[in-house]
């Protein structure tokens, strides 16, 4: 007999999302995964000056702004023929590195790791360290005062969760420097972006700001800073975790999912939106072939809506030619999300998807010593190493500003054209689509990386990439499916910007609280 | 770093100990109810927290990573030491069922005495379907947990006047806070809101015991009592009729006005141009942008990047009065209000300087 669990909201995570699986004999059978929210931006950007849109479609995500921001100014350059000086795309890079840094520190810490620590082992440590000691007392204080209930509620710790005193410890220590680090880098982002979220800086045809030496200067001391951050404690925690006491999950592939990788590619190292010249590739496998990374061909991208809330005649389009028609009562749909498919296959996105494609020598080094990808936990070592080439690639490229040469070649709204700008959030590809007619927008179109990542089925049934990965996960306890909510947040989910929408569930059978 | 206002606190050790405190909470899947019992059984103090139930809406979440980016206080000592966090999506340990549960303990228990924030427009097109929380309308959830709040304060500029969500064609018919509910409501908009506006009309709060003064959209005076282009660092360049043209230009000798640029600084009431943003790091107008006027009712006035109709209406006279003709880039209508006054005075001491140079004056 399968087990209804229901989750909603999801917590800890950007945005508003809600699962539901089905458990028979410990396993995960089926899943959806369903969000809550619709605002029609892309509607909304219809009819209105071609420059407003990198405006608005930034207010697509409060956490990852700058990403949206970066693919609607690289769909205008494209669509209004400006070519990008260096110093605008270099400054461009920085914007997006700061935001990638402070989304990944913040994703680890502040919203994973709940997931692998059993806490009450920090009363337990007994070493000799004063910062952790500091920890320890606080923690032993907290359980005296009160009772067990602040600590509910909470899953049980399961046979994964890491139980060491002295590495729980020091965990929450570096939970604590981390909250400090992530601000740090959103200061570094609006050094050349005025401010952070929404920061205004990106135009068409370039940047609005000047590299000036002090602020060159602010900059790069926050990011040696942080730098020292990621090598020293953030990476190697995660590296710690993964190879260490998380191992056997790795190796058990909880959380696979679909096997299919794809990547826009990321930082632009010549001309400004060449996806085939970035520092992070952009390429596509597929069934999980790391021998076989396949260049990206942006018409091989589309979206189909049998299962969501969305006139089925929009089904199958390319974003260019894609339209958002709700249709709320829309009989055997289940969410807002429309299906991304490319080359008619659902496509994991994100950091693990980016270093597959990209196969930098040491990441790959790193998955033949540990095989058994993909993983949740892979996803967690994607993103730390990523952190690290990122954060000190930045360090070289802020070596190349020049102060004094241009930043921005700004060209005049033309009357018809059409653009694309496809970049990488720090949740996976991203694509901002936008067709100009008669000096305004005709038709606006984004496919987001949560879309791609928590897509529902496709109109041949194809389950999106999350719901794959929860497929089959081990739910030995329905009372305590921590493994969901692992595999869940492994994808980073950032729903703000994924529109969708929950139809209330009458037929539930259980709810259940996941922290 | 030497925090001075910390070396001077004579209760470092507590604070100090709040600081991990909060931050345990979070970590621990503590009820945030509960922290505040803990601090006060461990250290023999009362329990005096505020307590918040925040609502997130048709948002984006930025205006919760303003929050969280807030840097005197940090947010972890403002959530323990002033605050007491009942309810908050992205913060909070609790998930689904519990969450929702933990939400209405809160408003039975704290009736009467929680402070509500909600972040983002309320949608009310086809009954609120459009946003949904647990199951139920965020409209439904946010008129039931204002009933019995001792105040609601709407953060950033959705939940304020319903901002982006709410542009034309107000696809879901996103509304503000007030336009929802009626009564008094603080409106602290901004896209996103300023860390200290947020704080600070709080902390006003606690301190007074009401709300702060309130201009005739709702938001407190100290915070957006005055305009922009009144304070700007650029004002010199539009005294002196000099324009930014291009974006990514700077002009030798003078600080240009983003107005040609389609700046809102005339229009816009904030404190940016002395408060700055993200820990003093810039701020919009010094990143060499236009002030979007983010903070206003009218926000966002489209097409952001063409000059505003009183500004436009100056440039074209400052530029006649350098000969230079009009300008064609220009296709704002030039009827209705301008600001006459300043306009002309601006003019006017521009073209004094003109001839000043003409007669070689130093």
């Amino acid at each position: 007999m399968a087990q209804k669990i229901v989750v909603d909201p999801i917590t800890r995570i950007e945005g508003h999302l809600a699962i539901e699986v089905e458990v028979e004999g410990g396993v995960v059978k089926d899943a959806k995964c369903k969000g809550t929210l619709f605002r029609g931006l892309e509607i909304i950007c219809q009819g209105k000056d071609p420059r407003d849109a990198a405006v608005l479609t930034s207010r697509s995500c409060g956490v990852c702004p700058a990403e949206h921001a970066h693919a609607s100014v690289q769909q205008l350059d494209m669509a209004f023929g400006a070519e990008v000086p260096d110093n605008g795309r270099i400054i461009r890079n920085l914007v997006a590195g700061s935001n990638f840094i402070a989304s990944h520190i913040l994703h680890f810490y502040h919203l994973t790791a709940l997931d692998y620590l059993d806490i009450m082992a920090i009363a337990q440590y007994n070493g000799a360290d004063p910062a952790l000691l500091k920890v320890r007392d606080k923690v032993v204080a907290l359980v005296k005062a009160g009772d067990t209930a602040p600590f509910t509620p909470r899953y049980n710790p399961d046979q994964f969760s890491v139980a060491d005193p002295t590495v729980v410890t020091t965990a929450v220590h570096h939970y604590i420097q981390a909250l400090e680090m992530r601000k740090k880098a959103q200061e570094m982002l609006a050094i050349f972006g005025g401010k952070m979220p929404h920061h205004v800086t990106y135009v068409a045809g370039g940047v609005t700001i000047q590299p000036t030496p002090d602020r060159i200067a602010a900059f790069r001391s926050r990011l040696l800073e942080l730098i020292d951050f990621i090598n020293n404690v953030y990476l190697k925690d995660v590296l710690y975790f993964g190879t260490g006491p998380l191992k056997p999950l790795h190796d058990m592939k909880v959380g696979a999912g679909c096997g299919n990788f794809l990547s826009y590619g990321n930082f632009d190292l010549g001309k400004s939106g060449d996806f085939n010249n970035r520092f992070l590739k952009a390429g596509a496998i597929f069934n999980g072939d790391l021998t076989k990374v396949n260049p990206l061909d942006p018409d091989k991208i589309h979206e189909e809506v049998k299962y969501s809330w969305y006139e089925n005649t929009t089904t199958g389009k390319h974003p260019y030619e894609g339209e958002t028609k709700p249709d709320a009562k829309k009989e055997g749909a289940y969410s807002w999300l429309k299906a991304p498919r490319y080359d008619g296959k659902p496509m994991e996105v994100g950091p693990l998807a980016r270093q597959l494609v990209t196969q930098e020598k040491g990441f790959m080094d790193l998955v033949n010593k540990l095989g058994a990808w993909p993983s949740a936990v892979a996803r967690h070592a994607a993103r730390a190493w990523e952190c690290k080439l990122i954060a000190e690639a930045m360090l070289k490229w802020v070596g190349e500003l020049k102060p004094g040469e241009p930043v921005c070649n700004e060209k005049p709204v033309p009357e018809k054209g059409r653009g694309m700008g496809l970049v990488e959030a720090a949740r996976g590809a991203l694509g901002h689509f936008g067709v100009i007619e008669n000096y305004k927008i005709r038709n606006y179109q984004m496919v987001v990386p949560t879309t791609w990542n928590c897509s529902p089925a496709d109109d041949e049934g194809v389950k999106g990439p999350v719901e794959q990965a929860l497929i089959g996960a081990p739910v030995p306890d329905p009372e305590n499916p921590i493994n969901l909510v692992r595999i869940v947040r492994s994808f980073d989910p950032c729903v703000a910007c994924a529109v969708h929408l929950i139809h209330p569930d009458t037929n539930e059978i259980k709810k259940f609280r996941v922290v | 770093m030497i925090d001075l206002a910390r070396a001077l606190r004579k209760d470092i050790s507590r604070r100090s100990f709040i600081k991990y405190s909060a931050t345990l909470a979070a970590m621990l899947g503590l009820s945030d109810a509960f922290v505040p019992k803990i601090a006060a059984a461990v250290e023999g103090m009362a329990n005096g927290k505020q307590p918040v139930i925040w609502l997130h809406g048709a948002e984006c979440t930025g205006c919760t990573v303003s929050f969280a980016n807030s840097h005197h206080p940090g947010v972890a000592e403002l959530v323990l030491d002033t605050l007491s966090l009942q309810y908050h999506e992205t913060l909070m340990a609790a998930s689904g069922h519990v969450a929702e549960k933990a939400l209405e303990e809160a408003m039975t228990r704290f009736k009467g005495k929680y402070i509500l924030v909600v972040e983002g427009a309320i949608p009310v097109k086809d009954d609120g379907i459009y946003c949904r929380i647990g199951g139920k309308t965020f409209k439904s959830k946010v008129e039931e947990a204002a009933t019995n709040a001792a105040y609601v304060v709407a953060v950033g500029t959705c939940a304020s006047f319903g901002g982006i969500p709410a542009a034309d064609p107000n696809p879901t018919q996103c509304k503000g806070v007030a336009d929802v509910i009626g009564g008094t409501v603080v409106n602290i908009p901004g896209c996103p809101a300023h860390p200290d506006w947020i704080v600070g009309t709080i902390v006003s709060i606690l301190l007074f015991n009401k709300v702060p003064e309130l201009d005739k959209h709702g938001r407190p005076m100290p915070f957006f009592g005055k305009q922009i282009h009144e304070n700007c660092p650029r004002r010199g360049g539009y005294e002196q009729g000099r324009f930014i043209k291009k974006f990514g230009e700077e002009l030798p000798n003078i600080e240009g006005c983003m107005g040609a640029k389609g700046c809102r600084g005339p229009i816009t009431y904030a404190d940016c141009p002395h408060r700055l943003w993200n820990a003093g790091t810039n701020f919009c107008i010094a990143a060499s942008a236009p002030c979007a006027g983010c903070v206003e009712p009218s926000f966002p006035k489209l097409p952001l990047y063409e000059p505003i109709e009183e500004v436009a209406k100056f440039i074209e006279e400052s530029e006649a009065s350098q000969d230079q003709g009009s300008i064609s880039t220009f296709a704002a209508s030039l009827g209705g209000a301008v600001a006459g006054a300043a306009a002309g005075a601006g003019a006017v001491y521009f073209a004094g300087e003109k001839a000043r140079e003409k007669e070689g004056v130093e």
